[in-house]
C-alpha cells in the first residue's frame, strides 16, 4: 500500500546539483527531466533515515532500539563487519514532485515562462570581519525555488513487507525534519512534512 | 521453428540507471537501452523462490528462455542499434529524425564514398568517410537517440551534516517518460505454462536498474502482440550470411572460453565456415555483471557490441537455409540475458544505400493541457513582475542555454576542456554591448543580424559555431542567438541585449587576467 509524504515548503529552497550556470549562478537548482523543480528521492530517503537516527540517539520511546530504522533503511555499509553483506531495507522512496496535474500543465512548451518563474537567483557575499565591507571575489549566486507543495511516494520494495505501524512511528519523527534541500542550516528549505496513506 | 514469444512495452516512470560497467573509477555512463539482464533479474527476484531447480535452470540459465533488450520504440516497433557498416561523408551530420538513405553508404557493398560528379580528377577521389556509430534506426529510417542525463551526488556525513569526504559520485540515467520495447522468447519445447508465469512476472509496475530503493528504477510494463518484435529474416542465397548484432554478443571458442574473435564452428556452423573480415565491422567492450542476490560480481564478459555486422562464408555444400535458421535462435554465451540476438540477411543491409520503408502517419499532436485549479497556477498567472526581475530572468535563462550549446559543441566537435577560443570572445560581446548602447528596436536588430556588416553572423569566427541540440539537430550560434534575442519580430530590446552582453563579457573564462 502506498503512502504519500507531503512536503510543504515555507521558504525558498535549493536542491543542489553540484553544477553552476555560467557567470551568474554558482549553484544551479535541481530540475527533473520536465525542467521542473523536484527533490531527489535519495535526498528525501536520507532525511527520513537521519530523523530516525536522531530519535534513536536521543532515546525516544519506541525508537531507542533502532528496529524501525534498520527495517526500513537497512544496514549502513560502513557499519557492517568485513565480509558481511549489509542488510537491505524494505522501503522505497520516490522523488518529491509537484502534483501530476500541475506537472502536465507546466511541462508543455507553452509554459516555459511559467517554469522559469519558479526559480530565482539569490546573490550573497561574505563580509570581511575587519573592514565590515564585502570581501573581494566572494560574490556567489545560488539558484533557489519558490515555496511549493511537493509529494513523494513511499511504498515497500517488491516482495518486501513493511513492519507493523511503521507509518505511525515514522510520523513521530517527521518534526525532526525542519528543513529540506541544501543550505538548510542557512535559512533555506524550511518545510512541514506530513505522511498519509494514498 | 516455432518459438514462444511475448512483446513487452516498457515505459519509464522514473529515470533508470543501467551502468555500462561497474568500475568505480572513471566516468559513469548508462547504456541507452534496457539490457535483457535487467528484465531477467526482475523476473528472477520474483520467481526464483517459487520454481523448482530444473525450472529455474530452464528459465534463467540455459538460454532456452531469452530476455531480450528493451529497444527504443518507433512507429509501434523497435528501432535497432545502428549497423556499424553504415558510413557517411564527414560533412553529413545525421541528427535525430529521418535519415537520408542516399547519404548512408553500406560498406558491405562499397569500399568508400565517391566524390560527387565533376571533373575526372575529383571523381577519382574518395570522400572522407565517418562511421555511423551511435543511436538506433527504425525500419522507416528514423534515427533515435534516447535522452540521458547525468546527476552528481554526495553522501552526507551523519556526524557533521556536511558532504562526506571522498563520497562524490555521479549517475548517468535514461530519462523518464521514454518508451522501450523488448521481446521475451522461449524455445518451442519450453513448457507454455512456465513461459506464461515468466511473462506475468514482467507486467505492471516493476523496478529495474540501479538505485531502485530511491529515486530511480520504476517502469510500467504492458504486454503486446508478439509480432511487433518478430524479425523478418532475409532470403538466403548463395553461401554468404550477413549477421546484424541486435544485442551484444559474447562469442566463445570451441572450448567454451570467451573470445573476441568469433569461431564459426563454436557458433554451430559447419566446418569450413569462415568469417569475411573485410566485410565484418565490430567494436568490443567488457564488463563484470553485478549479481545482487549473491552481492558480488559474476565473471567478466567480453562482448562484441550491438550494431556489429559479421559476414560469414559457408563451405560448399552447406545448407545455408538451415544454418540461418540455427543462427536465428541466438548465438554465443549468456543468451538468457538477451545477448547474441542476430538478424540474418536483414533487408536494410542488402543494398549499397539502405532502403527505408515509407514513414507511418505521425499521430496528431496531443491537445494542450489546461491549467488545473491550484494556488500555484493563480500565483503564476497573477504575479506582478518587475522589469528588472524579468530582464534578469531572461538573461539568466539565455546564458544557461548559451553555455549548454557551447558544451554540446565542445563534446560533439572534440574541443578540449580548456579551449575557450572556439566561441565568441569578450571583444565580440563587447561589440554587441556597444551596439546596444546607441541603438534599439529594429535598428539594433539590423546592426546585430542583417547585412554584410552584421555583428553576429554565421560567417564570423565564434558566431558561426555549430552545435547539436538535444534532439540532434545542428544549428549555428548566430542563428540561435537571433532566435533567442529577437524571435520572429526582428526587433531587439537594448536593455536586454546590454545586460546579456555584459554578463557574457564578464564570464570568468573570458576575463583578462
Amino acid at each position: 500500500m502506498k503512502h504519500v509524504l507531503h512536503i510543504a515548503l515555507k521558504s525558498y529552497w535549493h536542491a543542489g546539483t553540484g553544477r553552476g550556470l555560467g557567470a551568474a549562478v554558482d549553484a544551479a537548482a535541481y530540475r527533473d527531466s520536465d525542467d521542473l523543480p523536484a527533490l531527489p528521492g535519495r535526498h528525501v530517503k536520507g532525511l527520513l533515515r537521519d530523523a530516525l537516527e536522531q530519535a534513536q540517539a536521543w532515546g525516544w520511546p519506541g525508537h531507542a532500539d533502532g528496529s524501525l530504522l534498520q527495517s526500513l533503511f537497512g544496514q549502513r555499509t560502513e557499519q557492517s563487519a568485513p565480509g558481511e553483506i549489509p542488510r537491505s531495507g524494505v522501503l522505497r522512496v520516490s522523488d518529491a514532485r509537484l502534483p501530476e496535474p500541475l506537472c502536465a500543465w507546466l511541462r508543455q512548451d507553452s509554459q516555459r515562462a511559467q517554469r522559469a518563474a519558479l526559480f530565482r537567483v539569490l546573490q550573497s557575499t561574505a563580509v570581511d570581519e575587519h573592514s565590515a565591507s564585502a570581501r573581494d571575489h566572494s560574490l556567489r549566486g545560488i539558484e533557489v525555488v519558490v515555496p511549493l507543495d511537493l509529494h513523494a511516494e513511499l511504498e515497500p520494495l517488491p516482495g518486501a513487507t513493511l513492519p507493523a505501524q511503521w507509518d505511525a512511528r515514522l510520523r513521530d519523527v517527521l518534526p525532526l525534519i525542519p528543513a529540506v534541500g541544501g543550505h538548510r542550516t542557512r535559512g533555506l528549505g524550511r518545510a512541514v512534512l506530513t505522511l498519509e496513506a494514498a | 521453428m516455432n518459438t514462444l514469444a511475448q512483446t513487452l512495452h516498457i515505459t519509464l516512470l522514473d529515470d533508470c540507471v543501467f551502468s555500462e560497467r561497474a568500475a568505480t573509477e572513471g566516468a559513469h555512463d548508462t547504456l541507452d537501452r534496457i539490457p535483457g539482464s535487467a528484465l531477467l533479474g526482475a523476473a528472477a527476484a520474483q520467481l526464483y523462490p517459487q520454481l523448482t531447480t530444473a525450472e529455474a535452470d530452464t528459465v534463467f540459465h540455459s538460454g532456452r528462455v531469452r530476455f531480450g533488450d528493451g529497444l527504443p520504440v518507433c512507429d509501434g516497433g523497435p528501432a535497432w542499434p545502428v549497423p556499424m557498416c553504415w558510413h557517411h561523408a564527414k560533412e553529413y551530420k545525421p541528427g535525430a529524425g529521418a535519415l537520408d538513405g542516399s547519404a548512408l553508404h553500406n560498406f558491405l557493398h562499397v569500399d568508400g564514398i565517391e566524390a560527387s560528379a565533376g571533373d575526372a580528377a575529383s571523381a577519382r577521389q574518395k570522400v572522407q568517410a565517418k562511421q555511423l556509430r551511435s543511436g538506433y534506426v527504425s525500419a522507416t529510417g528514423q534515427l533515435l537517440r534516447p535522452q540521458r542525463n547525468y546527476r552528481m551526488k554526495t553522501a552526507i556525513s551523519a556526524q557533521t551534516g556536511r558532504a562526506a569526504e571522498a563520497q562524490l559520485f555521479g549517475y548517468s540515467a535514461i530519462e523518464r517518460g521514454q518508451r522501450f520495447i523488448a521481446r521475451l522468447e522461449a524455445d518451442a519445447d519450453v513448457d507454455p505454462q512456465l513461459f506464461v508465469r515468466v511473462a506475468s512476472a514482467l507486467r505492471g509496475q516493476i523496478l529495474l536498474g540501479r538505485s531502485r530503493s530511491a529515486e530511480y528504477g520504476r517502469v510500467r510494463v504492458t504486454h503486446g502482440d508478439a509480432a511487433a518484435t518478430a524479425l523478418q529474416h532475409g532470403e538466403v542465397e548463395g553461401r554468404t550470411l550477413v549477421l546484424w548484432l541486435l544485442s551484444d554478443l559474447a562469442p566463445c571458442d570451441a572450448h567454451g572460453q570467451p573470445t573476441l574473435l568469433p569461431d564459426p564452428q563454436a557458433l554451430g556452423l559447419p566446418a569450413g565456415s569462415r568469417i569475411r573480415w573485410d566485410k565484418t565491422f565490430t567494436r568490443a567492450r567488457r564488463y563484470s555483471p553485478w549479481n545482487a542476490t549473491r552481492h558480488g560480481f559474476d565473471a567478466e564478459r567480453q562482448l562484441l557490441m550491438a550494431g556489429g555486422v559479421i559476414t560469414i562464408e559457408l563451405p560448399p555444400g552447406a545448407d545455408a537455409a538451415q544454418c540461418a535458421q540455427h543462427l536465428q535462435r541466438g548465438i554465443g554465451l549468456h543468451r538468457q540475458a538477451g545477448l547474441g540476438r542476430v538478424w540474418v540477411n536483414p533487408p536494410l543491409l542488402m543494398h549499397p544505400h539502405p532502403q527505408f520503408a515509407a514513414p507511418a502517419q505521425r499521430p496528431a499532436e496531443a491537445a494542450p493541457v489546461a491549467a488545473p485549479e491550484h494556488a500555484l497556477v493563480d500565483w503564476l498567472n497573477n504575479r506582478m513582475p518587475s522589469p528588472k526581475t524579468d530582464i534578469e530572468d531572461w538573461v539568466n535563462a539565455i546564458v544557461a542555454r548559451y553555455f549548454d550549446a557551447i558544451e554540446a559543441a565542445r563534446n560533439a566537435l572534440g574541443y578540449p576542456d580548456f579551449a575557450t577560443d572556439f566561441y565568441p570572445s569578450r571583444a565580440q560581446w563587447g561589440s554587441v554591448y556597444e551596439a546596444a548602447r546607441t541603438k534599439n528596436g529594429a535598428d539594433l536588430y539590423r546592426a546585430l543580424f542583417q547585412g554584410d556588416g552584421a555583428i553576429i553572423k554565421k560567417q564570423g569566427k565564434g558566431w558561426g559555431l555549430e552545435f547539436p541540440s538535444s534532439k540532434g539537430e545542428w544549428n549555428s550560434l548566430a542563428d540561435w542567438l537571433k532566435n533567442e534575442i529577437a524571435g520572429a519580430q526582428q526587433t531587439c530590446d537594448a536593455r536586454q541585449v546590454r545586460q546579456l552582453a555584459r554578463r557574457l563579457m564578464d564570464h570568468p573564462a573570458k576575463r583578462k587576467a
